[in-house]
């Protein structure tokens, strides 16, 4: 290995630098999207039906949290101990000076969302939300859809 | 000197980039062609609504019993001209809207909503018809205040930026039993 290295250093140096200024670009481009945004999490895809046909699986979203939250806003919240983000529109919204609370509901679902908030919580506070979508790119999500369902897919599509 | 990998990796690259581009011409040229036919001027809605007032036990997290309303309300509305070739659905909604116990807070809720997927039907119009959801205050009781009604709507595209509007209403509601 090391000695196949030696060989030509030079190139293979070259190598890694590529590779390393791919992946810093990526986390760069990621990271700069995050503050631009304010949202720790600026692109989400729909992994569930439950806003169709609003939204669908695969689709990705771009997030904005700069602006105050409004009814009718389609917000990415996450909830206490559980590790999925989810993807719901406000169905009532109780603000003031200093707080947001905000119950959500999906557009498909028959009832609202507090039966999937933490135990005793009745609304989702500001600080959950990550943000609200402001766009919508179809389809371009559907690789990690496709990488969770079928786990063989993993070693198609990231080789190595 | 260019390996297997930095080719897939640049055809990625330009493809990336040429589909943002497109997504982004779609989207600017679809918000002009709805700003050029006024469509965001067009949309008016007329509302009114009677409430009922029922106290109910405590449902999950509350401690005490609250208030509940439920609503009747009339709306007409028309949305046609928010339709283009880009619009995926159009969500609207009707809203209730009041005060708080202090002045700076302020309650909003949807207790209709429904989802419209084409032209086809986009002139709303209901009397006396049942609202969705019936909501409760964060306060045990809504204190006879009275809320403003308004219509909302807001565009999903298939690709693009979310378009959205509050048409205000003349309408009110008196939330007292």
């Amino acid at each position: 290995m090391i000695g196949d290295f030696m060989q030509n250093p030079r190139y293979n140096l070259q190598q890694i630098q590529t590779v390393c200024m791919a992946v810093a670009s990526a986390y760069m481009f990621w990271k700069g999207l995050s503050v631009i945004t304010n949202s720790p999490s600026p692109l989400v895809v729909v992994l569930s039906g439950s806003m169709e046909p609003a939204m669908h699986r695969g689709d990705v979203l771009l997030l904005w949290n700069r602006s105050k939250l409004k009814i009718g806003d389609i917000v990415v919240y996450q909830i206490k101990d559980k590790a999925i983000p989810i993807v719901h529109r406000v169905l009532r919204l109780h603000k003031s000076a200093t707080k947001e609370l905000v119950l959500t509901k999906g557009d498909n679902n028959p009832i609202d969302d507090l039966g999937l908030y933490a135990r005793g919580q009745r609304y989702i506070e500001r600080s959950h939300i990550d943000g609200a979508v402001c766009a919508i790119l179809p389809f371009v999500g559907y690789v990690t859809i496709l990488i969770s369902d079928y786990p063989w897919m993993r070693t198609v599509l990231l080789p190595g | 000197m260019f390996s297997t990998y930095q080719r897939a990796q640049g055809y990625l690259g330009h493809w990336t980039t040429v589909g943002l581009v497109l997504a982004l011409t779609i989207s600017i040229a679809s918000i002009a062609q709805l700003y050029a036919n006024h469509a965001f001027e067009i949309v008016t809605a007329q509302m009114a609504a009677t409430a009922s007032i029922s106290l109910k036990r405590p449902i999950s997290a509350m401690k005490k019993s609250h208030e509940h309303a439920k609503l009747r309300f009339d709306l007409d509305a028309d949305i046609t001209p928010l339709f283009n070739w880009n619009t995926k659905q159009v969500f609207v909604y009707a809203v209730a809207s009041y005060p708080g116990k202090r002045d700076d807070i302020e309650n909003n809720v949807v207790f209709w909503d429904k989802i419209v997927k084409s032209a086809d039907e986009a002139v709303i119009s209901l009397k006396n018809a049942r609202g969705k959801y019936e909501f409760c205050d964060l306060h045990p009781s809504f204190e006879n205040r009275s809320a403003q009604l308004s219509f909302g709507w807001s565009i999903q595209p298939y690709t693009g930026f979310l378009l959205w509007d509050n048409v205000a209403t003349t309408g009110t509601v008196q939330l007292s039993s």
